[in-house]
C-alpha cells in the first residue's frame, strides 16, 4: 500500500508539474504576494510550441510511469497472455485495445461530467464504470474456467481452446481499459477548468500513449517469457495448468474489482 | 461463445458477486457487529448472509449440471437474483427502514432524488440478470447448447 501511495504521490506531483509548466508565467513569479495574477495567467497564456511539446512529453512520461502502478488490467492481461497461446502481435493488440478504451473512457467520463456536472459527480460515475468493468472481467474469468473444464473439439479447425480469439481479446481489452483512473480524469478536467479543452484532450492522449507503451512492453515480456518456458521440457507438465491458473486469477481479480467498486 | 453459455456465465458471476458483496459489506462493524443495532436485527442479517452463502453452490450446481430442462435453472436463478436485489426497493415501502448504513452521510442526488449507491447497484444487477435471461432465451431458435 505504501508503495502504491508513494507512486501516486510521484504521479500527482508530475501531473501538477505538467499543468504548472502550462500556466506559469513571469508576472506570477515577478510579483510575489499577488496570487490573483496567477489565475488570469492560467487562461490567457498563449501556448508556445515548446510549452506544448514539453507538456505532452511530460504527460507521456507520467503515463508510462503510471502504467507501472497497480491497475489498468495489467494483472488480468498478464494472466490471460500466460494462460493462452497468445502471439506477440496479439499482445500488441491487447495493449492497443486497453489503451484506446482507457482514452475513450476518460474522454466519455470527462464529457459526461462536463455536460451533467449539475446533476452528477465524477465519483458517482466512477463506481458504475468500475462495477461494470469488474463484472465483465469476472465473466471472462468464468468463461476461461468453463473452457478449461469443458474443452471443445474442433474437427475442422486447427486451434485449441487456449488460442485467444479476436472476440475474447477485444472483450478483455475493453474490460481492462474501462476501469477509469482518477489521474487521467483530473488531468483532463483541470485543463478544461483552465479553458484548455483541446490541449486537455491532447494531454490525456499523450498520457494514454505512455500508458500503452508500458502495457505493450509488459505484454511482450509476458508472451516471450511464456514462449521461452514452452521450450523447456521440464515445464511441459506445469504448462498444462497455466490456463487454469490464468482463469482463476482473472476471476479473482474481477470479483475483487467488483467488490471494491461497491464497498 | 454461444449466447446460452454467455447467459449461464453471466448469471453465475452475478450469483457469486451478490453473495460476496453482501458478506463483505455486512460482516463488519457497520452491520452484523454494529453495537447500535438491535441484537435481533443482527440476528436477521446473519440469517440473510447464511442463506446467500448456501445459495451459491446450489445455484451454480443448478446452472451447470446436465439437465433435460436447463431453462428451468436460468429462470430460477434470474428470479432469485431479481427477488433478492428487488427487495432493496421493497424496503422503500416499509416505514422506518433506510438504504443508508450511515445516517450522517448524505447520499448523492440526481434531480433532487437521493441516489443511494446500494440501490443503484441493485438496479444494475437486476438489469444484468434480465439481460442474462434474455440472452439465453433469444438463442432458442438456433438450438444452441
Amino acid at each position: 500500500m505504501k508503495i502504491q501511495h508513494h507512486g501516486k504521490f510521484i504521479l500527482m506531483s508530475g501531473l501538477l508539474t505538467t499543468i504548472f509548466l502550462l500556466v506559469a508565467t513571469e508576472p506570477a513569479f515577478a510579483h510575489p504576494g499577488h496570487g490573483n495574477h496567477l489565475l488570469p495567467n492560467f487562461t490567457e497564456q498563449i501556448l508556445t510550441p515548446q510549452l506544448t511539446i514539453t507538456g505532452l512529453t511530460l504527460a507521456c512520461f507520467f503515463g508510462a510511469v503510471h502504467g507501472l502502478t497497480p491497475g489498468h488490467g495489467k494483472t488480468i492481461a498478464t494472466a490471460y497472455l500466460i494462460g493462452s497461446n497468445s502471439t506477440p502481435l496479439q499482445a500488441l493488440m491487447l495493449s492497443a485495445i486497453v489503451t484506446l478504451t482507457h482514452t475513450l473512457g476518460i474522454f466519455a467520463l470527462g464529457l459526461t461530467v462536463l455536460l451533467a456536472s449539475r446533476y452528477l459527480l465524477p465519483e458517482q460515475l466512477y463506481y458504475i464504470f468500475s462495477l461494470l468493468s469488474g463484472i465483465a472481467i469476472s465473466v471472462i474469468g468464468f468463461w476461461q474456467l468453463e473452457s478449461y473444464f469443458n474443452p471443445h473439439h474442433h474437427e475442422h479447425h486447427y486451434h485449441s481452446d487456449n488460442d485467444p480469439t479476436s472476440k475474447s481479446l477485444i472483450t478483455l481489452g475493453v474490460a481492462g481499459g474501462l476501469i477509469p483512473c482518477w489521474e487521467a480524469l483530473i488531468l483532463l478536467l483541470s485543463a478544461i477548468a483552465l479553458h484548455r479543452e483541446i490541449y486537455g484532450l491532447e494531454l490525456v492522449a499523450a498520457f494514454s500513449l505512455g500508458l500503452g507503451f508500458t502495457l505493450t512492453i509488459i505484454g511482450l515480456i509476458t508472451v516471450y517469457w511464456r514462449q521461452w518456458l514452452d521450450l523447456l521440457p521440464q515445464f511441459k507438465s506445469v504448462r498444462t495448468y497455466f490456463p487454469l491458473v490464468s482463469a482463476v486469477a482473472i476471476s479473482i481479480v474481477g470479483l475483487i474489482l467488483t467488490t471494491e467498486a461497491i464497498i | 461463445m454461444s449466447r446460452k453459455k454467455l447467459a449461464k456465465i453471466l448469471l453465475s458471476v452475478l450469483v457469486v458477486i451478490s453473495t460476496l458483496v453482501s458478506v463483505v459489506v455486512d460482516w463488519n462493524s457497520s452491520h452484523v457487529f454494529n453495537p447500535d443495532w438491535h441484537p435481533h436485527g443482527r440476528f436477521h442479517d446473519v440469517m440473510l448472509l447464511t442463506l446467500l452463502i448456501g445459495l451459491v453452490p446450489l445455484l451454480l450446481w443448478l446452472l451447470w449440471r446436465n439437465s433435460p430442462e436447463p431453462e428451468v435453472a436460468i429462470t430460477v436463478t434470474t428470479a432469485i437474483l431479481v427477488i433478492f436485489w428487488g427487495s432493496f426497493y421493497v424496503n422503500l415501502l416499509i416505514p422506518g427502514t433506510t438504504p443508508a448504513a450511515n445516517l450522517e452521510e448524505l447520499p448523492p442526488s440526481l434531480l433532487g432524488i437521493p441516489m443511494y449507491p446500494n440501490m443503484v447497484v441493485a438496479a444494475i444487477i437486476i438489469i444484468l440478470a434480465l439481460i442474462g435471461y434474455w440472452l439465453y432465451h433469444s438463442s432458442k431458435a438456433t438450438r444452441e447448447v
